[in-house]
């Protein structure tokens, strides 16, 4: 067992195995084999316990089967599931995605950061430039000159859909 | 704090590879950075379903596309295309000739173009004058064909070997004239050359593992050898007499005025 502690102190207890999923924790744990006890408790600083929570359930549904996931040889309706399962898990906040894409890189969790970008593409697909801007609060920053020179020269056909 | 201001470019670079062209350009348009971070094209973009390419709008010129995945028409500015028939599309390039039966083939997103040489004569009676040389009460007639007729008729599909992008040392084929006769062209040459050994008229061509395969409207498949000399040889495998294949894809469209419909793959960078 290995210890999680987040940034706002709360501790998190998973099997190594489970853990194992994140390859910096793996490397952190191989490189401290075979000393005391307290060397498995690992500080995830920059995220607070709302993402572990999370990452931990996670690493749960994915530990079932970490081998057919590999090897891409689950069965069809295995597939199935876990895709409504994933589709379900990232379906939350802006902030949380953030976080996650965040922790899955800093704790190096390919597959479950892969899945946080494509969900955060998902919700950039099909969206104006204003539009996307008004979800994330993001200031264009671009002065009135280069928004209008820059931007329509290039791109102006992208949101332009002039006979649908 | 805005939500993804945190995140490097590094991850804001994986997430657009998610994206398509489209969405990637939107995406740019978002805010400075972001800007930046779409002109790194480390990633391609998503792939989605061909455009199919339209005619140009009257008043403007675009070229109009439509896109089935987003379900969506886009005009976009291309002037190398102005007055152009399509004629064929391959790995995101197009193949385009004007009024005066002069080909180009053009990325129309990355603008990179190569001019391609005159086309040889339509037919063994009808070679294809000069415009500018044609007397102008006479201008619309190249024995018995108008220029704009010509225009669409001349190539009935072009392919390319390769991606020019990727390799400059690809090959172009057309199906050019009154029998849709094989011919290629590479870039530095000054002319296309016609490949040897045509029986009838051709349906089709497509490029697979290093051959070019021609098509008939008999029963036979014919690969395009090189060396020594450019010609067409016999391949397998056997069509029974019953069965007669005319097109290496299904069911296609197609209209006698205005040919078959051209696909676009989008290969912006």
């Amino acid at each position: 067992m290995i210890t999680l502690i987040s940034s706002d102190k709360r501790k998190f207890h998973v099997l190594e195995e489970v853990a194992n999923q994140s390859l910096t924790i793996r490397d952190v744990i191989e490189d401290r084999r075979g000393r005391r006890r307290a060397d498995r408790i690992i500080l995830v600083t920059n995220i607070n316990s709302k993402i572990p929570e999370k990452v931990i359930v996670y690493w749960l549904r994915h530990f079932l089967m970490p081998e057919e996931i590999a090897h891409a040889s689950m069965s069809h309706k295995k597939a199935e599931k876990l895709k409504k399962w994933e589709a379900k898990f990232f379906d939350t906040d802006i902030d949380t995605l953030n976080d996650l894409i965040l922790a899955a890189d800093s704790l190096d969790i390919p597959s479950l950061f892969d899945g946080a970008c494509e969900k955060v593409s998902d919700i950039l697909k099909n969206r104006s430039a204003e539009e996307v801007g008004e979800i994330s609060k993001i200031e264009n920053e671009f002065t009135h000159e280069e928004e209008e020179e820059e931007i329509p020269s290039e791109n102006a056909w992208v949101w332009r859909n002039e006979f649908a | 704090m805005a939500a993804w201001s945190d995140l490097t470019n590094d991850i804001l670079e994986h997430i657009t590879s998610f994206l398509t062209f489209p969405d990637h350009c939107r995406f740019g348009a978002v805010c400075k950075n972001w800007s930046l971070v779409s002109k790194l094209r480390r990633y391609p973009p998503a792939p989605q379903l061909p455009w199919l390419v339209l005619e140009e709008e009257e008043e403007t010129r675009k070229r109009k596309f439509y896109s089935l995945s987003e379900a969506k028409h886009y005009s976009i500015e291309i002037p190398e295309l102005h007055g152009r028939y399509i004629c064929g599309s391959s790995h995101g390039w197009l193949f385009a000739v004007d009024i005066k039966i002069t080909g180009i083939l053009i990325n129309p997103f990355t603008r990179e173009c190569y001019e391609l040489p005159p086309f040889p004569a339509f037919s063994k009676k009808i070679d294809i004058p000069l415009y500018e040389k044609v007397p102008s009460d006479d201008i619309e007639r190249i024995r018995g064909w108008t220029f704009e007729e010509m225009q669409i008729r001349i190539v009935f599909k072009a392919i390319l070997s390769h991606d020019p992008k990727e390799r400059s040392d690809f090959t172009a084929m057309i199906l050019f004239g009154e029998l849709n006769t094989p011919a290629f062209w590479r870039p530095g040459d000054l002319c296309w050359t016609i490949v040897d050994g045509q029986v009838g008229s051709m349906d089709d061509i497509v490029y697979f593992e290093e051959n070019f395969y021609v098509l008939p409207s008999g029963i036979q498949l014919y690969v395009v050898d090189f060396e020594p000399k450019p010609k067409l040889r016999e391949v397998g495998p056997e069509i029974g007499q019953d069965k007669k294949i005319s097109k290496f894809f299904s069911f296609e469209v197609f209209h006698p005025l205005v040919g078959a419909p051209v696909w676009l793959t989008p290969n912006p960078w």
